[in-house]
């Protein structure tokens, strides 16, 4: 199992709390990125004195929103250290109504980062297609413009129920799978060994043929529909001609 | 005068899965309705699936509609003669039915895929109303007690099926809906002479009269089952027959107090064939469809009262500028406003001010006070904002005369959406905001 994931986002909570990055910690990746429970201190393995289990549990305190804005940004992958580390300490001391003062423009950067980060989210809840494979595992493939695999993962546990299913972002070789439970990560070419077989399926078959027919010709609007479900995504949309949605 | 009717009921047998799909799936694709928002049920131990409670689109067809949920007819035999509708028993096409176990598979099939939230089934009227209501039950029931299904399932409740039914219906449906299509009774004679708007509408009580006894049980009963709890919905026909705008945001209003409901849709007139009860061939009035879309969204989240907003004397929304503007323009004297202390309601009111943006605006104010350069960047729509507000005491800016003013706030030519426009991915309702500012 490794712990990219939960050690990116330590390094930078660290620079965004401006307490300097942790020095190779040897954590596990569940926590704050997989659950609500934030990590133990104890479990941190950092020799820098930061404590991430601390600086989140302290975040949370402050407002849970500020949380959420420090993970999204760091999901956004557009950097805006100093526009976190700016909002982080004008929360703490003139609290969370801060949070609301969209006349600065640091809470506006942060805020329309974490506005595109959560629409990715909610496209790919989307629109993260699931092929059986012969295990039993249920896998998707996705190229998100953010590092949201994080979030995804959870919003699927209730609809796979004991089903093990899997996600790969394929544009950062990421990959997460849960089964009984338990999500785990894996990076580079491990991912690999996620993805979904190929050959024949059945119900995708029915799927392009039922979405081949419930649009309404006499309101056809190909515009519309691209501006909702930008070509960008449709690589592994089989029903918009994508070809990379394997099957079992 | 009716067409000659021919025979409904010559249901083609030993068709395969992938054709009947095709063939009630677009005997469904009329009906508006798309939404999976508005249940956050979970799914017994063991199951699958789990309601969303915002919606999940997860694909747009090409239409532009939000695909959410797999739509289709039970059946498309129907013993009535409605004329608007492609599957009336006067209609020369191919009937088909599912089987319960078809329709469990396929759902469940596409759920596990991530093709769709849940299923909405109706049925053409092959039988008794009751025994089609049954059928319509028993692929929610399996689904659910065998299944163990927690997705979105939206039952249509068919138009004389019993109370008990409609009931025991809403105990597995996330939403139940009947089409009321028509918006008044005098059409109804016309254009669909079998069904009865007093039958509709009792359906229509008995569904919220169940709902409001469920919400009062489960306060005292801590283990009361689920009704139905993403509501009651119901559909309008726009262009069918000759009611004006007025008469049906006037309906829909009413509807909305009286049954709870929660969505009403509204689907411009697409003729199926030709009959000389419904108006000549013409483009589907799109429109139209959009402003009742815009003005229904008003009544729901804005705080407007149908009464106030349809002003033209035809009875019929402009066509060169939204109803919320519309309203604006025939109300100069309740502006401008002061955006430092006009209250959430009346901002909601002004053009280029969203629901998101009046919530902005009354959270900043508490920090700063906000003048035109603030405004902007709390996402308001300045172009059109900027006629209907004030700050310190001194509009943002002096507005011209009415009809210049109106041509600086008409819509220029635009594609006209559907009547699902959510944003990629995401939800349904929530993402409607689209209209306004
Ligand atoms: S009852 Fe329903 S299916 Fe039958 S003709 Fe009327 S609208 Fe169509």
């Amino acid at each position: 199992m490794k712990a990219s994931l939960s050690v990116e986002f330590e390094s930078f909570l660290a620079l965004a709390l401006g307490e300097g990055a942790p020095d190779s910690p040897q954590v596990a990746p569940q926590g704050e990125l997989f659950g609500p429970e934030p990590r133990s201190p104890g479990a941190q393995g950092c020799d820098l004195g930061f404590d991430p289990g601390g600086a989140v549990r302290e975040l949370r305190a402050i407002s849970p929103r500020l949380l959420d804005l420090v993970v999204k940004t760091w999901m956004s992958e557009e950097g805006l250290v100093d526009e976190l580390r700016l909002v982080i300490q004008e929360t703490r001391s003139r609290g969370s109504c801060f949070l609301e003062d969209y006349s600065n423009r640091a809470v506006r950067s942060l805020s329309s980062a974490r506005a595109r980060v959560d629409r990715e989210i909610d496209r790919f809840t989307g629109l993260a297609r699931f092929s059986p494979r012969r295990d039993g595992l249920y896998a998707a493939i996705i190229e998100s413009d953010h590092n949201i695999l994080s979030a995804l993962m959870p919003r699927f546990a209730l609809r796979f129920g004991a089903t093990p299913y899997a996600i790969v972002d394929m544009g950062r070789l990421l990959a997460a799978e849960r089964r009984a439970g338990r999500t785990s990560l894996r990076e580079g070419e491990e991912v690999l060994s996620l993805l979904p077989g190929g050959g024949a399926d059945e119900a995708r078959d029915l799927w392009r043929r039922y979405f081949g027919i419930i649009g309404n010709p006499g309101r056809a609007s190909p515009l519309l529909r691209r501006r909702l479900m930008p070509e960008r995504y449709w690589k592994y949309l089989s029903e918009m001609g994508g070809g990379a949605e394997p099957g079992p | 005068m009716p067409l000659q009717r021919k025979p409904y009921a010559c249901i083609v047998l030993g068709m395969e899965l992938g054709e009947k799909l095709e063939i009630l799936a677009a005997s469904a694709r009329c009906d508006a309705s798309f939404a999976s928002s508005g249940s956050d049920r979970r799914p017994r131990s063991g199951g699958i699936g789990a309601g969303a409670p915002s919606g999940v689109c997860h694909s747009f067809s090409g239409d532009g509609r939000c695909i959410s949920l797999l739509k289709v007819l039970y059946s498309n035999a129907c013993r009535n003669d409605c004329a608007y509708c492609a599957n009336r028993a006067s209609s020369d096409i191919v009937r088909t039915s599912f089987s319960v176990d078809e329709l469990v598979r396929l759902t469940l099939d596409f759920y596990r895929r991530n093709y769709i939230e849940g299923l909405f089934l109706s049925s053409g009227i092959f039988s008794d109303p009751d025994i089609v209501m049954e059928r319509l039950i028993e692929v929610a029931r399996v689904l659910r007690v065998e299944a163990g299904f927690g997705g979105y399932i939206h039952l249509k409740a068919i138009p004389g099926a019993g109370e008990r039914l409609l009931r025991l219906a809403g105990l597995y449906a996330d939403r139940l809906s009947i089409n009321i299509e028509l918006p008044t009774a005098a059409s109804l004679v016309r254009l669909a002479p079998e069904k009865s708007g007093a039958e509709i509408l009792g359906a229509m009580r008995a569904m919220g009269d169940a709902e409001s006894e469920h919400t009062r049980d489960s306060r005292r009963i801590r283990h009361t089952p689920n009704f139905a709890p993403a509501g009651q919905s119901t559909q309008l026909i726009v262009g069918a027959s000759p009611e004006s705008d007025r008469t049906i945001i006037l309906l829909a209003s009413s509807l909305y107090r009286r049954y709870a409901l929660r969505r009403v849709y509204y689907s411009a007139f697409m003729p199926v064939a030709p009959d000389p009860r419904l108006p000549a061939a013409a483009a589907p009035p799109l429109l139209r469809e959009h402003r009742l879309y815009q003005c229904d969204w008003l009544l729901r989240f804005y705080g407007f009262k149908a009464e106030e907003l349809v002003q033209e004397a035809d009875g019929n929304f402009p066509t060169d500028v939204d109803p919320k503007v519309a309203w604006a323009l025939a109300h100069r004297d309740f502006f401008p406003l002061d955006v430092n202390s006009a209250h959430l309601g009346e901002l909601l009111r002004v053009p280029g001010i969203g629901l998101r943006g009046a919530r902005r605006i009354v959270a900043t104010r508490r920090q700063v006070s906000l003048g035109p350069a603030e405004l902007g960047k709390l996402g308001i729509v300045m172009k059109k904002a900027r006629w209907f507000l004030s700050a310190g005491g001194r509009p943002l800016c002096a507005p011209p005369e009415e009809q210049s003013l109106r041509l600086l706030l008409a819509e220029g030519p635009r594609e006209v959406p559907g009547a699902s426009k959510p944003g990629p991915g995401r939800t349904v309702e929530s993402q409607m905001e689209f209209a306004f500012p």
